[in-house]
């Protein structure tokens, strides 16, 4: 007579076939189109785990007229608001030698059909801003 | 894959081209073409559209297709992704340009 019986064991999610996901731009001032500049969507029947994200812009030669000069990654969740947890935008006049860098604290698990997108903007004109985004993470079955 | 694709343009000078792919990482892209060369996940592109992607050389944003990209390979395409990506209807409406 069976008294008990154990479920199968469900694999831990780093088991169930996790694909490691990572995306990198870099782009300096003229060389790059304005916006987005990578997009990770979350496809069907998976998760994913995004563990690390980067944003930082740099300036070698200071610009000539002040704008925009943003370097950002954007969460959107499926059906959901966006967020922007890294996100380095100045609006003033950049002087050479100006550093701005934001790294993700924590970790995010983005459900399916949300996207990842890296993006990058520069209106800011003249002179030289060093761009650049790049996430990591693990997608995994759900 | 590296595959070139037909891009749209939105107005928006902080976003100005939309890329048809759900997962893509940009290489390069004209606006004034309008093109794109993006990398994709191989996942994303049917095997037919593959094959015919390893057989039309796209060296650069300007020179043309050597043979225009066929309905039937776009119908492919955008079925596979609204599969893949489980969202009913064709959201994405990719083509080789």
């Amino acid at each position: 007579m069976r008294i008990s019986s154990y479920a199968v064991a469900r694999p831990a999610w780093y088991d169930r076939q996790p694909v490691e996901i990572a995306y990198q731009f870099s782009g300096s001032t003229g060389g790059f189109t304005n916006g987005d500049q990578f997009t990770y969507t979350v496809p069907a029947g998976k998760l994913f785990y995004l563990d690390s994200a980067f944003g930082g812009q740099w300036v070698a030669t200071a610009v000539t007229a002040s704008g925009v000069c943003q370097s950002a990654v954007v969460i959107t969740p499926s059906g959901g608001t966006s967020v922007q947890p890294v996100d380095t935008r100045t609006y003033v006049q950049l002087t050479a030698g100006t550093t701005q860098i934001q790294n993700l604290g924590g970790s995010i698990l983005v459900k399916p059909a949300g996207t990842v997108i890296g993006y990058a903007v520069i209106t800011a004109t003249g002179g030289d801003v060093r761009m650049s985004c790049a996430v990591h993470g693990i997608e995994f079955s759900q | 894959m590296i595959v070139r694709v037909g891009i749209t343009l939105t107005g928006n000078v902080l976003q100005p081209l939309s890329i048809p792919l759900p997962t893509w990482s940009l290489l390069v892209a004209d606006v004034t073409i309008p093109r794109a060369i993006v990398d994709v996940p191989d996942g994303d592109v049917p095997a037919d559209v593959a094959a015919y992607v390893a057989a039309t050389p796209t060296p650069d944003l300007i020179t043309p297709l050597l043979t225009p990209f066929p309905a039937a390979l776009a119908r492919s395409w955008r079925e596979h992704l609204a599969r893949r990506y489980d969202l009913g209807e064709a959201r994405w409406k990719p083509e080789v340009a």
